[in-house]
Formats: C-alpha cells, structure tokens, sequence
C-alpha cells in the first residue's frame, strides 16, 4: 500500500510538472498567436474564422509551436480495430502452433 | 576591473537557466529515475544510466564545440537509431533464459500470448489521439519489453521513439507496484488461493537444441518482421543449450548483455532533451504506456478464468498475469502474491514458465504490430 502510495505521488509530482510545463508553454505560444495577429490586421472576418478552424480541431487544440500535437479523432479506429483483431488472434495462433510443436517434440525426443 | 572579467567567465552560463527552466525539470526527472534505481532498486541497470543521461543531455552546450549530446548522438545513431543495440542486447537475454518450465508445460504459452492483450487494446486506444505508426509504436510499450520498444518504434519512424523507451524501461521497473493491485482487484480470495503442483515433465537436450531454431522458423513464417528480434533472442538460447559453447554463452550472459545494456541506457538519454521529452503528448504517452501494463495483466488473468471453466486442473489466475514479458520481475511478483495468500503455495516455476512465454509473445506482437503497420503504409 505504501509503495502505491509513493508511486502515486510520484506521478502526481511529474504530472503537476508536465502540466505546468504545457500551461506555460501555450501561454507564451498563444501570446505570439495574438501578438501576430493584432499585427497583420489586414484580415477579412472570413479570414479569421479560417484561422480558427484551423487552430481548433475535434475536441483538441494545435498551439503555433506544436506544444499540444495529438489530436482526437475517430478516422484510425477502423484500422486500428482491425489490426488489434488481427494482432491478438495472430499471437495466440503462433504461441498455439508453437505450443502444439513442443508437444510434439516432448512426445518425439523422450530423454533417455 | 580586468580580472572581474575575466572571473565573470565562469558564471557566463548561469544565464542558461532563465530561458531553459524546463532542463531544470528534467535534472529532476532524472534525479527521480536515479532515486528508484538505487533506493528502489528498479531495473537500476537502466533507470540509472538513463536519470543521469537526462541531466548530462540537460547542461547548457557550447556552440561550436563537441558536448555530450554529440557524444549521446553518436552512440544512439551508431545503435538505437539502426536497432543494432537492442539486438545485440537479446542474445545475452536469449541465453540467460532457461525454457526448461515452458518446455515441460507447453500449455503455459497461452498465458504469455494473453498478456500482449494490452499492446493491442492500447494501440487501438492510442488511435484515437495518433497516427497509426506512433499510435502502435505506443501500444508496444505493453510489451515489457525495452529492445521490442525500440525497434518496432524506430522501425515506424516514431516521432516518440524516446518518451515510448523511457515509458517501457520505466514500467517494467515498476511492475511490483502496477500488477498486484489490478491482480487483487479482478480476482477473488478463493481464485489466489488455488494451487497448483508442479509436477515437470522431463524435458530431452534434443527438444532444448530444436526449440529456439523452430521457434525462430515459425516466426519468420507468420511474421517475417519479428524474425530479427526473434532470431538474435534464441542464437542466444541455443548457444545456451548446445552444450558446446559455455564460453560463448557466460560471455553473452555477462560481458555482452553488461556492455550493451551500459550502453544502451546512457544513448536513450539523447532523446531526453527538455525540447523533445516535455511535452503533452509524452504525459498522455506515459498514460497509455501503464494502461498497457494494465490490460497486459487483465488479459493474462482472463486467461486463465476462462481455461478455469473448462479445465479440471484448476489454475491460479495469478499465474496468467506472470505472462507479461517483465522477466524476471513479473514471476517473483506473482509467486510472492502466492505465498502471501498461501505460504504453502509454490507458484514460482508455473510463473516462470508463463513469463518467459511472454518473452516470445512479446516479440511475435512486435512482429505482428510491424508487419500489420508497413503493409498498411505501403498501401495507404
């Protein structure tokens, strides 16, 4: 229990770090984003909500400098679904086959 | 007024700190890895090289001169970036291993190809935030397996290639911590409490000759990409088992497996730059990569509830967590879990066997994973 304890508050420590680390970051990011954008104020409205779609995407958040580069979306999962089947199904085909082998060799090479 | 100069010298890269702060959080980092590894005593062969190499990759450079991250480049081009080091790393595990456990009870390796439920159940989670290619590179951290993580994630390109190595080696050091709690969680009193006997079949030095050269072919024939790690993993076992090089398999045991391990740790510091490695995505990286863990001991469990409903000899589900590639932590976890419930409860071969079964699972998921991955890029 105390380990899980020490473990737990060791991730809480790093995690705090991280997120500081990212709050920090996409506030000087964003900073720069503003800065740039009160500066080339020749923008049309359409222009601007372009920009905003193209900085805020499904459910996650591209900061200029890439702080946040991963983005939710449900486009893979197909692909991955497939490959998690094929994957699983794959490995306990091989280790069966291979567990099927040492039978086998068990019952052919009996030690004398 | 000169000599104040000249003495200013020395303190002309206290100025780093103001623009790098996020070195600073790495030192600490690294100061942690390097407190579990010798307090802890967790996978200190790894964790140690690697804290200190996240200080050295860390302290302000000098431009224009060789620093350490040259010297840290060279050595992860010269061997990580190629695969060469991890490789070389699993003849020595290959010959440490003994299959003789697996070999006698051959029904244990549905055990090790259960607890790989968790690279693909986190692949396809990690889908949801990344690409195909880092989205398995980071489902591959639930291998338990660091030369696995290393290639499969280099072998895709992985832009995380560091965080996935780090998160890996990490894991594995920590499984006494993750798997015991999830074990006690998703089974009863009664299910720990069941016994098993060992009863082991004897095993011919024929079998031990033929085993890792038909293990090696029946990987190359369903998955071609793992024959690499397969193959330098039971060169090592069979130098083991042939009889006839002791030396080549002491020196592949030790010297080998010492020197790249040495190595190895201290060159995957060259991606634990404060720019690379302090990022989100690295934080929901390490996520994954203890979701992976585990759903690894989940799978390994479920297992063996499930073989409980059919079979007569009933086996303790705590050893279908042992299937995990965390070798030889996860065995000695599992057999001391046993003998907390039962100090008459013996799990320790059971639990070494289904953990070296893991050892080969592992690196037929890595084949898998690749293989899956460059056909699906060769035709997107």
């Amino acid at each position: 229990m105390k380990k899980v304890l020490v473990f737990g508050l060791l991730l809480a420590v790093l995690f705090s770090l991280f997120t500081l680390t990212a709050f920090a970051e996409s506030t000087d990011a964003n900073n720069d984003v503003s800065t740039e954008t009160s500066v080339d104020n020749v923008s049309t409205d359409s222009d601007i909500s372009k920009e905003e779609l193209s900085t805020n995407t499904t459910g996650g958040e591209q900061s200029k400098d890439g702080v946040i580069s991963f983005e939710f979306s449900t486009t893979r999962f197909p692909t991955a679904l497939k490959h998690m089947a094929i994957g699983m199904l794959g490995v306990l085909i091989v280790l069966s086959l291979i567990a099927l082998v040492v039978f086998v060799l068990n019952k052919l090479c009996k030690p004398r | 007024m000169e000599f104040l100069k000249e003495l200013s010298v020395l303190f002309e890269h206290f100025g780093f700190f103001a623009d790098n702060w996020q070195s600073v959080i790495m030192w600490v980092i690294g100061a942690v890895l390097i407190y579990l590894a010798i307090k802890k005593e967790m996978e200190p062969t790894l964790l140690l090289p690697m804290g200190f190499g996240a200080i050295l990759m860390n302290l302000p450079a000098v431009e224009g001169m060789e620093g350490v991250g040259e010297v840290l480049g060279t050595l992860y081009n010269a061997g990580i970036k190629n695969e060469l080091f991890p490789l070389l790393l699993f003849i020595g595990i290959g010959a440490m291993i003994d299959f003789g456990p697996l070999l006698s009870n051959p029904k244990m390796l549905l055990f090790g190809a259960a607890a790989q439920f968790g690279i693909f159940f986190t692949y396809f989670v990690a889908s949801f935030f990344f690409d195909i290619p880092d989205a398995a590179s980071i489902g591959i951290i639930g291998a338990a397996d660091g030369p696995t993580a290393i290639v499969v994630a280099q072998q895709l390109g992985s832009k995380y290639a560091g965080p996935i190595t780090v998160a890996a080696y990490s894991y594995m050091a920590l499984v006494p911590i993750i798997q015991p709690p999830v074990i006690r969680l998703i089974t009863t009193r009664k299910e720990r409490l069941i016994r098993m006997e060992y009863k082991p079949a004897a095993v011919s030095k024929t079998t031990r000759i033929l085993f890792p050269i038909v293990i090696t072919v029946i990987a190359g024939l369903f998955a071609p990409a793992s024959v690499a790690l397969v193959g330098f993993l039971m060169f090592g076992n069979l130098i083991r088992e042939c009889g006839v090089l002791d030396n080549l398999s002491q020196t592949a045991q030790k010297e080998l497996a010492n020197l790249i391990t040495l190595i190895l740790g201290i060159s995957i510091a060259f991606q634990m730059n404060a720019d690379k490695f302090l990022k989100v995505d690295t934080l929901l990286i390490m996520g994954l990569g203890l979701f992976a863990f585990v759903f690894d001991t989940v799978g390994g469990v479920m297992l063996a509830k499930v073989m409980n409903l059919f079979s007569k000899k009933k086996v303790n589900p705590m050893v279908g967590a042992a299937g995990i590639s965390a070798f030889p932590m996860s065995s000695r976890v599992i057999h001391k879990m046993g003998l907390k419930e039962d100090p008459q409860n013996f799990l320790l071969m059971h639990s070494t066997a289904a953990n070296v079964s893991g050892q080969i699972a592992s690196v037929i998921a890595g084949g898998l994973i690749l293989g899956l991955v460059q056909k699906f890029l060769g035709g997107a």
